[in-house]
């Protein structure tokens, strides 16, 4: 079975070492920093240009680092930044908002000079590091990443939902909820697709017994672990985790881990396996296998 | 003696008992979220819950979602799991007195006495989901399905009552994952009818059946022939 790649560079292999191409030409995004609860200012830096100007910059939106990609800006003419003003916080939730606590958007710059794109970057929302830091950062998240991939880790997809989007036609009301958790269109979020493209990396599971509880419903099956992961990709409450060793499906509740001055440098998450009848199920985790693993 | 049984019925469970009353809401509710082209409601009931998929084995985004439709007694099921389900339970059942001392009557012979009296029942469906909005709509197709039924139900069932159902509030639980119940709740009125028999009277049959030199063999077989059911 081949190695499930991410087709953005950057997210198995953090940090970014080299540009797309064999350029030592680099982009790097520098600051992603929320104006809360409005706007989001973002910039960047060109390393190792070959010439002073003439590099037109674009600015991509989304809430995975898988994409799919949304343009916010495009041809920036050598401008270094991008002051993200669109969050209007629809009711119908058509367009991102910050208005929760905890929310991930993932910015992508490419930048080009005459037709062809020479780089492009990654970066969703966090607190800046000082150039201190960001060395003893990208060390321990490298050994976090490393640890898992190497070590105690599986591969696994993450998930991410969507909080915005297109309003599902099939089942969200004009009083903006969904009616159907199992809507194969949305997949009961209420936003069409209902999960951005998924991210693979690697995760190790904790051992955990299977809790079967009796309720007045009868016999459930309740089986809650821990999760480690790495820092990328920044993973919320209610996206799902699919461990592609076994296919077996998890929920995120609670999401914990190491930071370094606000900077996460890996991730322990609360998650509890979903029932075989789960919407989760039915998307696709594993493109590379045949058949196919829905 | 027991009653008779239809095809399928449990004989541990009585014509007109508690379990049988529910077992009535879980075959209506079957019938109201049946597959019926005319009416399409995007949850259906299926005695298979196997998710239908393509022939290349994707699932069918556009196809109803299988509906669990069960008494809340039958915990045994293996996918309990499943979600949406409506699960048939029961409150506290409590008889009513209708008549001095419940009594019906009496037969002077043998003093078998009669009671009746009417039993008030809550039936309550627990609508289960992953999404509140869908609990609720559960919630309230099984809520109008009982109202716009309580009379038909109540005359071609032979229950005494249905009183108008009430649509509780949604509420939050924490299975696998949040699952949303809303509850449905309607008071049954059903009859409850007894008997009472005293011992006197066979003891003294007994002994006059002795007494008239009767073998205690004959007599046991005619005791254990006998059908009690009738004074």
């Amino acid at each position: 079975m081949p190695v499930p790649q991410s087709q953005t560079y950057g997210k198995q292999d953090p940090p970014v070492k080299e540009a797309a191409g064999g350029s030592t030409l680099r982009l790097v995004i520098t600051r992603v920093t929320p104006l809360w609860p409005r706007r989001v200012y973002v910039q960047w830096i060109v390393r190792n240009p070959t010439a002073s100007t003439g590099y037109y910059f674009s600015v991509w939106r989304s809430g995975s680092y898988e994409g799919p990609w949304e343009e916010i800006a495009h041809d920036l003419a050598d401008i270094y930044f991008y002051l993200d003003d669109s969050f209007e916080s629809p009711n119908d939730r058509s367009g991102p908002d910050l208005q929760s606590t905890r929310r991930v958007v993932v910015y992508k710059v490419t930048v080009r000079r005459g037709t062809s794109i020479l780089a492009e970057a990654v970066q969703d929302i966090s607190a800046g590091l000082d150039h201190r830091r960001q060395g003893i950062h990208r060390k321990l998240a490298r050994d976090a990443y490393v640890s898992l991939k190497h070590g105690a880790g599986t591969r696994v997809a993450v998930f991410k939902r969507r909080w915005w989007g297109e309003p599902c036609p099939k089942c969200l009301s004009l009083t903006g909820q969904s009616t159907r958790s199992h809507c194969g269109t949305c997949s009961g979020t209420g936003i069409t697709y209902g999960y951005w493209e998924p991210v693979y990396t690697y995760a190790q599971r904790t051992a955990s017994p299977m809790n079967a509880q009796v309720n007045i419903s009868g016999q459930v099956d309740v089986n809650r672990m821990r999760a480690l992961l790495p820092c990328i990709p920044q993973v919320d409450p209610l996206d799902f985790l699919v461990f592609l060793q076994d296919n077996k499906r998890y929920q995120v509740e609670n999401i914990g881990g190491s930071e370094i001055h606000g900077v996460s440098v890996h991730q322990e998450v609360d998650i509890t396996e979903l029932a075989r009848s789960a919407v989760e199920y039915n998307l696709k985790a594993d493109p590379w296998r045949d058949p196919q693993w829905f | 003696m027991p009653l008779p049984r239809g095809e399928g019925e449990a004989s541990d469970v009585y014509v007109g008992s508690p379990l049988a009353i529910i077992g009535l809401w879980v075959l209506a509710l079957r019938e109201r979220f049946n597959a019926n082209l005319g009416e399409p409601l995007p949850w259906v009931w299926r005695a298979n819950l196997r998710p239908e998929d393509s022939e290349n084995g994707e699932p069918l985004p556009e196809s109803p979602r299988n509906l669990v439709i069960e008494s809340a007694y039958n915990v045994e099921k293996a996918h309990r799991n499943y979600r949406p389900a409506i699960y048939v339970g029961r409150g506290s059942a409590v008889a009513a007195k209708i008549a001095v001392d419940n009594r019906a009557g009496n037969f002077i012979p043998t003093g078998f006495k009669a009671y009746y009296g009417h039993v008030t029942m809550p039936i309550i469906f627990d609508c289960e989901s992953e999404n509140s909005a869908e609990s609720t709509t559960i919630a309230e197709t099984a809520w109008g399905f009982v109202l716009a039924t309580r009379d038909i139900f109540r005359s071609s069932l032979g229950l005494h009552d249905i009183v108008e159902p009430t649509l509780a509030e949604t509420t939050l639980g924490s299975l696998d994952k949040n699952t949303w119940t809303t509850q449905v709740i309607f008071n049954v009125v059903y009859e409850q009818r007894w008997g009472t028999r005293p011992i006197a009277p066979v003891l003294r049959e007994i002994v006059a059946q002795l007494e008239a030199g009767t073998s205690e063999g004959t007599m046991l077989q005619r005791l254990a022939a006998r059908d009690i059911s009738h004074p």
